[in-house]
């Protein structure tokens, strides 16, 4: 195989065939990996923090947590979160992925934290949210004991 | 998807392996056979390029969100099984000169070896039913689960998919050489 | 130039692309981001308790109930016909391997909802449909179906029906659990067998 010949004078000339097809591919991933609307491609580092419950803290704890502290409320109407002194924000769960709010999520420097009052929906968003690369976010919760058992089995 | 219409496009597809098959030659046992002997190194040419256009396709597809790879099969791997199962099938292949897809192929256009190969085959597949509980445990044994290559080496997809495309291109170019070096131009004239 | 060496250099550009582009893995979201949030906030994809009771009752074979719980309290206790993956050892399986049959309806269940939620989620963000979670968790069951009572002196026919199958449903669940490891184990593998039988294909 000849080398100069593969790679010489007149490149674009020799490859007109090849480079209509690989030109706009390489394209489209560099607008597909520019871009931060998608999902992380390794969903188990994405969800680490569930896996070692690191991401649930109590309304007790929020005192304690170093930062500034962002506090969404997935619900309409503020319910128990009315007279914390922290920053609360009302995002209801269906928009939290609109550009507006989503840019407030992810470059928030500071710790986020998801509260509603159906702990499912805040479990749900927060899996959501951080598949998309949002880190340091976690679930405000007022029953950090959710998993654990409660009732022995009779 | 109506089930109706998953076996449609099956046929489809089928119809259009099988003319393709049929197309680049292989339903000569000599062209098949030609890639162990070297004179003739047509199949693996054709379908190491089937497979590494599919890989590439398959792999930009799930990037861009157009295929989700978790839902695509992925065979069960056991050890024991593929070794033993490969020599049988390689010995066969180069004394019957057909695999089972090309041996199809053959006898859809009326091709005696490839109706006796076929039934050869049908024999195997009735043996293997019937002696299924003596040779269970070697059937069975060392299982690996569905793995993948690139998760076993431990490297990425896509890193796995250039390096098989190099060696694609390594392999045909040492093909070419073969085909050389091996000539016979009293049968590749012919078929 | 040979029309082969053009295509092998094509096929080796697209192959450098995909070399230095992160490509999704075996446990990789798939689904589009607004698609998987609409499915996160659709209230179809819970079942409540008395819809597992019902399910544990009629011995529905087309539902697989299954218990994120360590291993260790699933042996003590689970709700019966379940069976046993830990949530920190979901990712380690080949999704496919349990999801991949879409006649069965898996439902997800833990303590509480969190666990359970987030399973919800990485399932359905890889495109498995059958997937739901059973809302509340084996605490909401252990209170409501296991503690039900009825106090009054009338009681519709609706609520009748509840508390039949919640009595039902409990009653298999004291059993079921009280049988010894060996047994409980036996009982639950026939359950799996049978349920593989009705779906079919290859083992």
């Amino acid at each position: 195989m000849n080398l100069k010949r593969l790679f010489g004078m007149n490149l674009l000339k020799r490859y007109r065939v090849v480079i209509p097809v690989v030109l706009p591919i390489f394209i489209l991933v560099l607008f597909r990996s520019i871009g931060p609307y998608h999902f992380k491609t390794d969903a188990k580092k994405q969800a680490e923090p569930s896996f070692l419950k690191t991401n649930i803290v109590s309304i007790g704890q929020t005192d304690y947590m170093p930062g500034n502290k962002l506090i969404i409320n997935l619900d309409k109407g503020s319910g128990i979160l009315d007279g914390t002194r922290n920053s609360v924000m009302g995002i209801p769960a269906d928009s939290v992925l609109k550009k507006e709010y989503f840019r407030i999520i992810r470059n928030h420097e500071g710790p986020v934290l998801l509260y509603s009052s159906e702990p499912g929906t805040a479990a749900r968003i927060w899996m959501v949210l951080s598949q998309m690369g949002c880190e340091n976010i976690f679930i405000l919760t007022n029953d950090p004991g959710n998993e654990n058992p409660k009732h022995p089995p009779q | 998807m109506p089930e109706w219409l998953d076996l449609l496009i099956a046929l489809l597809i089928g119809i259009g392996f099988g003319f393709a098959l049929e197309q680049a030659g292989f339903s000569s046992s000599r062209k098949l056979a030609g890639m162990f002997y070297g004179y003739d190194t047509t199949v693996i040419k054709v379908f190491f390029t089937a497979a590494i256009v599919a890989l590439v396709g398959s792999q930009f597809m799930s990037y861009f969100g157009l295929l989700n790879l978790n839902l695509v099969f992925v065979n069960e791997f056991y050890v024991t099984a593929s070794i033993v199962g490969g020599v049988i099938m390689g010995a066969g292949f180069i004394m019957g000169g057909f695999c089972p897809g090309t041996g199809l192929s053959a006898m859809s256009i009326g091709k005696i070896d490839a109706m006796v190969f076929f039934s050869g085959g049908l024999t195997g597949a009735f043996l293997f039913a019937e002696t299924y509980p003596w040779i269970q445990t070697l059937a069975n044994g060392s299982y690996k689960g569905p793995v993948k290559i690139n998760e076993a080496l431990g490297i990425s997809p896509g890193l796995f998919t250039f390096l098989l495309i190099l060696a694609a291109a390594a392999m045909f170019w040492i093909a070419e050489l073969a085909e050389k070096r091996f000539a016979r131009p009293e049968i590749t004239n012919e078929i | 130039m040979n029309t082969r060496v053009k295509f092998m250099v094509g096929l080796i550009g697209l192959g450098l692309i995909l070399a230095l582009i992160p490509l999704p893995g075996r446990w990789s979201i798939q689904a589009k981001p607004q698609n998987l949030l609409s499915q996160a906030l659709d209230e179809k994809t819970y079942f409540t308790v008395d819809q597992v009771a019902m399910f544990v009752v009629s011995e529905d074979s087309s539902v697989q109930l299954i218990d994120l719980r360590p291993q260790e309290e699933f042996r003590k206790a689970n709700i019966p016909g379940s069976i046993n993956i830990p949530y920190n050892e979901l990712l380690n399986n080949d999704p496919g391997r349990f999801f991949n049959n879409g006649n069965t309806k898996n439902v997800f269940y833990s303590n509480g909802d969190f666990e359970s939620n987030y399973a919800f989620i990485l399932a359905r963000g890889m495109n498995f449909k059958n997937t739901f979670v059973m809302k509340g968790g084996l605490n909401h069951w252990l209170k409501t179906v296991m503690n039900s009572s009825f106090t009054g002196d009338r009681i519709s026919a609706r609520e009748n029906a509840l508390f039949e199958t919640r009595t039902r449903a409990g009653k298999l669940f004291t059993e079921i659990n009280s049988l010894p490891d060996s047994l409980k184990l036996k009982f639950m593998e026939a359950k799996h067998s049978a349920a593989k039988k009705l779906d079919g294909g290859c083992e």
